[in-house]
């Protein structure tokens, strides 16, 4: 592939990852779609990948996190403190870019990522997202992979982005482990979302760290692999929390032979969260691992620690809630709105882990 | 062209099974009306007898039938490459691998076939038979991976299936804390196998198997830590001490998944992985030792539980796991080609006995052909004590739980601190809590 068709090609997949992670979650829900603010960062989000200029992309990015920030004002201060702070972020990312000061540039998108991955201990505004707004969660995360992909586009080529490589990545692996055994003392399945969220924010983090010494394909695959999983995920748990209440009340398990397609919609993303084989989730993982390997290995046994962690909790924590003694019903499985949704995720996720070189290869010739 | 035949019957040994399982699960998630049970077991059972006739055909190009013999490794490009990395899409061709392929492939379509009656009008039959085909898929995924990484997909899939099986009959708990705790084991010791696949890319420059024959060059160190990884990842999967717990659990599953998983193929996965990197364990003599120590050990203390054991599946399991281990040991001697026919031979005799089991257990009380270990064995006469003491470690199986649990509570101890840290932290810092 051509650079000039790898410079299309890229951002054009990137963007159609984004779209399938707006348009699954509006899907899915039942009443009170909201297509307009959809519809609108969708436009931000193409104007914020299809730009070959730093500081429009970051502007953008801005913009949009802005607007998360302003769409969980009413419920969370401390989400909307986090994601304004971040905002403020990549701004200072655009400007510096526009004076080419790119260092300050990578400082403020790193002090970005860091916030909208829940890095600990900054956890407390995505942490709130998860809690009590998991639709602008997902939201965030679907524009997630666009602030990684300006990153390793436009300000990850720089002297201090190499010489801070490790520390980043070594800081990411922590958070990675801290959240991995927080999964395994989680008592519902909001709980072990949240903390799954909060890991994989740390192994993004210390994806974009490495992404500093080259390794930009495994930085994109994480980014969009963390946010087409943990959105399957969210999806099914507010198909779950519609049906049987409050998640965090939830007792006892017993609802497979209820909800059969919801359960194992919700254990495929836990799944490919995780790195199942044919899944994007096991090259993800898989390219991570090598990254991560050559900046530092001990984040690399960490990672492996805090992904099968990870694993035990999502099984564990699934038995629990699905699994155990049937209890009755009435409501149906999952209709068929939200199977197209998550099938459009299965979809994707398996296409990026059976051929991952439809989106690996434009991006290794457009970044290098 | 005849190795164009090789590339064809490779992948459809591999992928026919995954096909159909897909077909199956795209059945249960649009239209489960459509699935009726022959329409379930007949499509796994169509994927599973492609495979058996793949494998079959492989058998025949790799002795000559259709020309020049094929054998090695059969190239079929990258399935990622970034960079210097790939991930080489390299299937290996060689006697072990036609052996367990075609060991597989058989004995789960037999398996397929019987538990069609066996699970008639069972809740999860389909959730039975899509299983079938993932395992199917995985099994001869690491039946003739040639590299590492696509190895580690099959052994995934093969952990995972062997979970959900053990959990098969969900609404019951036991079963499920089962299926959880074996799921545990297998992660935390794939592990092993994951930093061993990573060492072994930087350190030989490949993943394939093909590399590992120049492992004698590494220094002694790197070659016995990339060892000792795979026997930890290999003693995860075949159950061997200190990871024995889990097998007498998994036998909370169908009997048809035990048979097939815990009495031919997926407790045998370990060891064919061992016998898949002999090359590595030969220039790591310690790690050797340690193997032929851990599956003696293990033989001896399954043939204890097994002769006490109240129940004819646990005591089948423990059976299984006695030669399991020794299996483990002659490969660690580097008797591979008897550790092959071992395994083989092994893995048809405990379908058929498993598969047996409820006949046996029918027989005995009709025929009142039960018979009951008398406890004058040679060591209690030789040393009555020493035989008291064996017979009540036995009965609790030396307290093999106690010890995992208690290994593993600091990490959970630790995990609930994080969690109260995280909580405080969040607390602290909230804005939402002051208002």
């Amino acid at each position: 592939m051509s650079a000039d068709a790898a410079s299309i090609v890229a951002p054009a997949l990137v963007w159609f990852c984004t779209v399938v992670l707006f348009v699954a979650p509006e899907v899915a829900t039942q009443t009170n779609r909201r297509w307009v603010p959809v519809l609108f960062l969708l436009m931000l989000s193409a104007l914020a990948v299809g730009t070959s200029h730093g500081a429009i992309a970051y502007g953008t990015v801005a913009v949009m996190t802005l607007l998360h920030a302003a769409a969980a004002a009413r419920t969370s201060r401390t989400a909307m403190l986090s994601l304004g702070v971040a905002a403020l972020a990549c701004g200072v990312a655009a400007g510096a870019f526009w004076m080419g000061q790119l260092h300050i540039a990578f400082g403020a998108s790193i002090a970005a990522t860091a916030l909208r991955c829940g890095l600990f201990p900054l956890q407390g505004g995505i942490a709130s997202l998860c809690d009590k707004l998991p639709r602008v969660q997902a939201q965030q995360l679907a524009t997630l992979p666009i602030l990684v992909f300006a990153h390793v586009r436009f300000v990850d080529h720089t002297t201090l982005a190499f010489d801070a490589a490790i520390s980043i990545v070594v800081i990411g692996a922590a958070s990675m482990l801290i959240f991995g055994l927080i999964s395994l003392a989680q008592r519902d399945l909001g709980g072990l979302f949240r903390s799954s969220t909060l890991m994989h924010g740390g192994m993004l983090f210390a994806a974009v760290g490495a992404a500093g010494r080259g390794h930009y394909a495994a930085a994109l695959i994480v980014a969009i692999t963390m946010a087409l999983a943990l959105n399957g995920f969210s999806m099914m748990l507010s198909a779950l929390e519609a049906r049987s209440g409050p998640i965090a009340s939830l007792l006892g398990g017993g609802r497979a032979r209820a909800f059969p397609r919801m359960a194992a919609s919700l254990l495929f993303f836990g799944g490919a969260a995780v790195g199942l084989p044919g899944t994007s989730g096991f090259i993800a993982d898989d390219l991570l691992l090598h990254a991560l390997w050559g900046e530092s290995v001990g984040s690399a046994v960490m990672m492996i620690l805090a992904s099968a962690l990870l694993a035990v909790a999502i099984l564990a924590q699934f038995s629990r809630s699905f699994l155990g003694k049937p209890v009755r019903q009435l409501a149906p499985d999952l209709l068929h709105t939200e199977r197209f949704a998550a099938i459009g995720l299965v979809l994707l996720l398996l296409v990026l882990g059976l051929v991952p070189s439809v989106l690996v290869n434009p991006i290794r010739v457009l970044l290098g | 062209m005849v190795e164009r035949l090789m590339h064809v019957f490779l992948a459809t040994a591999i992928v026919a099974p995954f096909v159909c399982a897909l077909m199956v699960a795209v059945g249960l998630v649009l239209a489960k009306r459509w699935l009726s049970e022959p329409r379930a077991a007949g499509t796994i059972r169509l994927g599973l007898t492609v495979s058996v006739l793949a494998s079959f055909s492989a058998i025949a190009t790799y002795l000559g039938a259709f020309g020049t013999p094929i054998r090695g490794e059969i190239e079929f490009g990258n399935w990622l490459t970034v960079g210097d990395y790939e991930i080489p899409l390299t299937l290996l061709v060689d006697q072990g691998a036609l052996v367990f392929s075609l060991l597989a492939s058989v004995l789960t379509l037999l398996v397929a076939r019987f538990s069609r009656t066996y699970l008639h009008k069972e809740p999860g039959f389909d959730r039975f038979f899509f299983l079938i085909g993932i395992f199917a898929a995985g099994t001869q995924l690491i039946a003739f991976a040639g590299a590492l990484d696509l190895f580690f997909a099959g052994w995934e899939l093969i952990g995972i299936s062997s979970a959900l099986f053990i959990g098969f009959f969900h609404e019951r708990d036991e079963p499920v804390r089962s299926s959880v705790r074996a799921f545990a084991t297998y992660r935390l010791c794939d592990m092993g196998l994951l930093i061993a696949i990573v060492t072994i890319h930087e350190l030989l420059g490949s993943t394939k198997l093909s590399a590992l024959q120049s492992a004698g060059s590494l220094p002694a160190l790197e070659s016995s830590a990339i060892a000792a990884l795979l026997l930890l990842a290999a003693m995860g999967k075949s159950a061997q001490l200190p990871f024995s717990s889990w097998l007498p659990r998994a036998m909370e599953g169908p009997t048809p998944s035990s048979a097939l998983f815990y009495g031919a193929v997926s407790i045998h996965a370990g060891l064919y992985l061992m016998l898949r990197v002999s090359s590595v364990i030969e220039v790591a003599p310690y790690v050797a030792a340690l193997g032929v120590f851990v599956g003696v050990a293990t033989a001896l203390y399954a043939s204890a539980v097994a002769r006490i054991h109240a129940d004819a599946k646990g005591a089948l399991a423990h059976a299984t796991l006695a030669q399991i281990g020794l299996i483990l040991a002659e490969i660690s001697l580097g008797w591979t080609t008897l550790a092959l026919i071992h395994l083989s031979c092994h893995a048809m005799l405990r379908v058929y006995q498993y598969l047996r089991t409820p006949n046996m257990i029918h027989d005995a009380h009709t025929a009142g052909h039960g018979h009951h270990h008398s406890g004058s064995g040679w060591l209690a006469k030789l040393a009555p004590k020493t035989s008291e003491r064996v017979y009540a470690a036995a009965l609790h199986r030396w307290r093999l739980d106690e010890r995992i649990d208690a290994a593993v509570a600091p990490a959970l101890h630790l995990a609930r601190w994080l969690d109260e840290v995280d909580h405080r932290v969040r607390r602290t810092l909230s804005l939402d809590a002051r208002t």
